[in-house]
């Protein structure tokens, strides 16, 4: 209907936004109707549930770096955006590979401790990596 | 994925997104790193552009590219360039004042 670059962008963000909502959400129906069979047991169901979702996450973090760039303001904006991007898109997909890996394998105790950890972590090295980008930015435009 | 792996066959395309991995720059900033003419690197740009690995903003009277990459298409950059997959065919450290001479 309409061939603004921008609107497209977005429509293309927010299908595939939605087709992986539906996957977790498909996916989750089927595991407790699995369960509701007896074909699986609750430990299962909490396992596969959460390796789904981090899977999931992980793919749309692969997307964010291309998600993120709308038109910079400036040319210091688009080199820290498109650092700021890149790091983070990289430490939250890593990180959710890790939650469904520590899912699919780990004993349960360890999966539930160290997927948070992981994700919390990669949020830290986004947001601090993000801070000293700016600062560093900043610094040499004063220059 | 298709226009993805044709965008990263080419050295000089890669080149480009190495530099672009940096910071954003210009088009002219780009070409002077390349022993090409602007015509070529503008079609190299296009190929790129239509991949969507990268993306043109004017800012004040410049156009500037930046990088427009998936983790995925990140890897894939730095495992082509690992693996040296078609080097050789250009010599992109060479500046357009040397082939001039």
């Amino acid at each position: 209907m309409s061939d603004n670059p921008n609107l497209l962008r977005t429509r293309k963000q927010i299908v595939f936004s939605l087709k992986l909502a539906a996957v977790m959400l498909g996916g989750s129906l089927l595991l407790v109707l699995a369960r509701k069979q007896g074909w699986v047991d609750a430990e299962h169901v909490l396992r596969a549930n959460n390796v789904i979702l981090g899977l999931a996450l992980a793919a749309f973090s692969n997307a964010t770096p291309k998600m993120l760039n709308g038109p910079p303001r400036s040319l210091h904006h688009a080199t820290l955006a498109q650092a700021a991007g890149r790091v983070s898109g990289w430490t939250m997909t890593v990180a959710f590979l890790i939650w469904a890996a520590l899912w699919a394998f780990a004993p349960r105790e360890y999966a539930t401790i160290l997927s948070v950890a992981a994700v919390v972590a990669s949020v830290v090295v986004s947001i601090g990596y993000a801070v000293w980008k700016s600062a560093a930015c900043r610094a040499s435009k004063s220059d | 994925m298709n226009s993805v792996f044709k965008a990263l066959a080419d050295p000089t395309r890669r080149k480009v997104l190495e530099l672009l991995r940096q910071r954003p720059m210009s088009a002219g900033e780009l070409s002077e790193q390349f022993p090409v003419s602007r015509p070529t690197m503008s079609a190299h740009f296009a190929v790129l552009r239509e991949a969507d690995l990268i993306e043109s903003n004017k800012i004040g009277t410049s156009i500037i590219y930046q990088l427009k990459l998936s983790v995925l298409e990140d890897a894939l950059l730095s495992f082509t360039e690992l693996f040296g997959i078609g080097a050789g065919k250009t010599q992109p450290k060479q500046t357009r004042e040397g082939v001039d001479e």
